[in-house]
């Protein structure tokens, strides 16, 4: 990188030249009425207001381009972005494949004009303010050192949480308030006459930052990550989060925004997620981001944990059970023949912590998977009575549920365990072997204690 | 060797500027002092660069209506000029002969130049695509060699590959992504025609703009002056509009001829490319790559169409335009191989770029 002093020197210069350009210019600005959103103090939508702002965007790059690109002090500030960083930036933005006979642009001389229009949002009366181009500097530096760095979010729907503006971090991935920018973008503020009514809860954001050569290989990888997120999240607590299109860069004021993946967000069930619930978060997290799904041995965990997504996104309860007791079986059956028994054996011996609890999941997962064989049969789905406690069918549903999660966790860590072919047999093996043997059932309760203790 | 009264590439000292094509006293596509009959044969730019200079000297000025509403749409100025003589398959009779245009096949109002003077044919083919072309013999011909090359040789079908770029299109406006879509002039307006008008599925929403620089806007609606009814109000490209537009990243189709250089504001568009690309062979019409695709409308024949054609038009003697294509001398070769008994060489000899 070159000499900050220097450059920040020249910027300045720059900067003071092209605002009186802009200053004898000034009554080309066109002033534009934007709506922007205000919020209730939970973070909710509330209403949008409009607002009067100048659009320097056309103003620079529309009208005053040329007069700009012409003084001497631009040539100066491009003369910088010429090692080999810009030049992959610049490939980065616009690769040509297979050297076709296009005209190339070199985007990185856009850089001064938007800096300018950067200093401009803060500063409409076209006068330098030094404190205001220390600050645009240090952001535009940041930017420039990490130039192929870029930022994603997506907002967080069916969501709710007391994390505040500055966020908190789980591994790569951030969570934090939505900011005001960010949903006159997501909602398509100015565009609609009424928002869509999946924005009036919408309160919070994933946000990412992730390197890449190209425009497009980054979203991949941030989908992955947000993915994994959502799924930890599901998990975790009761609720059914989701995450909208993401967004690259959307409030860079140094490259334009873009967007991905445009996903059918439903109402569901909304998830509370408290700051103070972090690390038994980040624990689970941790399961999900390091469970490797692609060894062939592992699969059965995948396609329970889908099967448990699934279930969260029904809205019939009837449905909600078949997919939450298949979820269930993929975990804890293999093959045929006493699949109530094994299925009742399996999960009471790895879920409890005690004789008592272990008796109570025991009777509980009996009754839950004999409704569920009803409900297949074309039985109705009804309250029942288990171990002398009323259940609703809400309540049935909502045990069974804290239940998979608690299974799907403990699996994702005890894969990591067992190596070699058949390794859902070894994990039967070793639970069977528990179920009649306390001392082995301590044994292995440690490969997966933090959790089953938490 | 033919006698270079009758045809030859004029280029002054050699140089690849504003070089006419001479067939007899007729000048094609570029400025020849003391001359007095100009003709054009399609709107394209490296076609017309002379034009200002024409307009001052000759008398007479030929072209197609359709060339002519394009080159008006871009200085109307010179619709007033009284030197303009458009041909649509009658002919112009001069004191040496009479001047024909025939259909060229490569944009809109593209034409090949015929003249027939003592009892001799003349023909300057022009930018022109093999088949759909109009044939008439000519003893002596001047070839268009772009794509003159055996590299040149991708097929394909111009109006599926049109529909297709339309689904496209539509596809990546449904999913909110824009779309830019590069081509040359005469195939931008040609495409926005088929969007708007000859496309026989469902149609796009004219609540998706369309964005065009007004050149192009300008020729489009003078060319197609019968349909104009038909398209959506285009947004200027570097209008307030347009800025307006893209901060938003709304959902639009942004149609540019290959000479503007793209801002950043653009590089997230998804791409599409026309032209300007080596379609061999082996090559697909369509070849998507990151971001964008590529679309094979090709406007120019390919090395084996171009051999056709010259089989088709039976000169004795052909002239391959060296001054808009490096690949001159390689074509005079390959005619003179597969038409031993044609007489092939490019002119200018030897060519300087400016």
């Amino acid at each position: 990188m070159f000499d900050k002093e220097i450059f920040k020197s020249d910027l300045l210069h720059f900067l003071n030249d092209s605002l009186k350009i802009c200053k004898n210019n000034s009554d080309k600005l066109k002033i534009k009425e934007i709506r922007k959103p205000v919020f209730f103090p939970n973070g909710k939508y509330k209403k949008s207001i409009t607002v009067d702002k100048g659009d320097f965007v056309f103003l620079i790059k529309g009208l005053l381009k040329n007069d700009i690109q012409n003084l001497k002090s631009y040539d100066v500030i491009t003369n910088f972005f010429v090692s080999s960083k810009f030049k992959k930036f610049n490939k980065k933005f616009y690769d040509n494949p297979n050297g076709n006979i296009e005209n190339i642009p070199n985007f990185v001389n856009e850089f001064p004009l938007n800096f300018l229009i950067e200093y401009l949002e803060h500063n409409v009366d076209f006068l330098m303010n030094k404190l205001s181009f220390h600050k645009s500097f240090t952001k535009f530096f940041k930017f420039l050192e990490e130039l192929l760095v870029d930022e994603y979010v997506a907002p967080l729907f069916n969501f709710t949480s007391d994390v505040d503006e500055k966020g908190i971090q789980i591994g790569d991935v951030g969570i934090r308030k939505i900011n005001s920018d960010e949903f006159y973008r997501f909602s398509k503020l100015d565009t609609v006459a009424e928002i869509s009514h999946i924005y009036h809860d919408l309160t919070h954001v994933m946000i990412m930052s992730h390197e890449s050569d190209d425009l497009h290989s980054g979203y991949d990888y941030v989908k992955e990550q947000f993915q994994i997120l959502v799924d930890s999240l599901s998990l975790f607590s009761i609720g059914s989060p989701q995450f909208g299109t993401i967004y690259k860069n959307i409030t860079s004021p140094w490259i334009h925004h873009d967007d991905k993946f445009e996903n059918n967000i439903t109402y569901q069930q909304v998830l509370q997620f408290n700051k103070k619930d972090k690390r038994k978060f980040t624990f689970i997290y941790g399961t999900q981001k390091f469970a490797d799904y692609t060894i062939k041995g592992n699969s059965f965990v995948k396609i329970s944990k889908n099967r448990f997504i699934s279930a969260l996104s029904r809205p019939d309860p009837l449905d909600k059970l078949i997919d939450l007791a298949i979820s269930m079986e993929s975990l804890y059956v293999s093959g045929p023949g006493d699949i109530t028994l094994k299925l009742v054996n399996r999960s009471s011996t790895l879920l409890a912590k005690n004789d008592k609890e272990r008796e109570d999941i025991w009777s509980f997962m009996k009754k839950a998977y004999n409704i569920r064989s009803g409900i297949v049969h074309g039985e109705e789905l009804r309250n029942t009575e288990i171990n002398g406690k009323n259940y609703t069918v809400d309540d049935i549903i909502e045990k069974l549920i804290v239940l998979t999660q608690k299974s799907i966790v403990i699996y994702s860590e005890l894969i990591n365990h067992y190596d070699g072919k058949k390794k859902i047999e070894k994990i039967y093996d070793d639970i069977d072997r528990a179920l009649i043997n306390k001392l082995f059932l301590k044994k292995f309760h440690s490969k997966h204690k933090k959790y089953i203790y938490s | 060797m033919a006698d270079f009264d009758l045809i030859d590439v004029v280029c002054n000292g050699g140089k690849r500027q504003h070089c006419p094509i001479k067939l007899s006293s007729v000048y094609c596509d570029g400025f020849k002092s003391e001359s007095k009959i100009g003709v054009f044969s399609h709107f394209h730019s490296d076609h017309i660069s002379a034009i200002t200079e024409c307009i001052g000297e000759y008398d007479v000025l030929i072209t197609h209506p359709i060339t002519f509403e394009a080159i008006t749409a871009i200085k109307p100025g010179f619709k007033l000029r009284e030197q303009w003589v458009t041909l649509d398959g009658n002919k112009y009779k001069t004191n040496f002969g009479t001047v024909r245009l025939l259909k060229a096949n490569h944009i809109p109002g593209s034409s090949q130049v015929h003249v027939e003077t003592d009892g001799t044919s003349l023909l300057y083919s022009g930018d022109f695509n093999y088949p759909d072309i109009e044939i008439q013999h000519a003893d002596h011909l001047v070839l268009d060699a772009t794509h003159g090359d055996p590299s040149f040789d991708g097929k394909t079908d111009r109006k599926s590959v049109m529909n297709r770029m339309f689904e496209d299109v539509k596809e990546k406006i449904f999913s909110h992504k824009p779309v830019i879509i590069k081509s040359s002039s005469g195939t931008l307006q040609e495409l926005i025609r088929h969007f708007e008008v000859a496309y026989d599925g469902s149609k796009l929403s004219h609540d998706v703009q369309f964005v065009a620089d007004k050149k192009q806007k300008d020729i489009l609606l003078k060319i197609f002056k019968h349909e104009k009814n038909e398209f959506r109000d285009i947004v200027d490209y570097d209008s307030y509009e347009y800025w307006d537009l893209i901060s938003s990243n709304k959902p639009c189709v942004i149609f540019l001829t290959n000479d503007v250089i793209v801002d950043s504001s653009l590089a997230n568009y998804y791409r599409m490319l026309v032209d300007r690309y080596k379609f061999t062979e082996d090559n697909p019409a369509i070849i998507p790559f990151e971001g964008g695709c590529r679309y094979n409308l090709a406007s120019h024949a390919s090395i084996e169409n171009i051999l056709n054609y010259v089989g088709d038009v039976n000169p004795k003697t052909v002239v391959t335009d060296f001054s808009r294509s490096g690949y001159a001398p390689a074509l005079a070769k390959l005619i003179h191989l597969k038409y031993p008994e044609i007489n092939a060489y490019p002119r200018p000899a030897k060519i300087k770029n400016v």
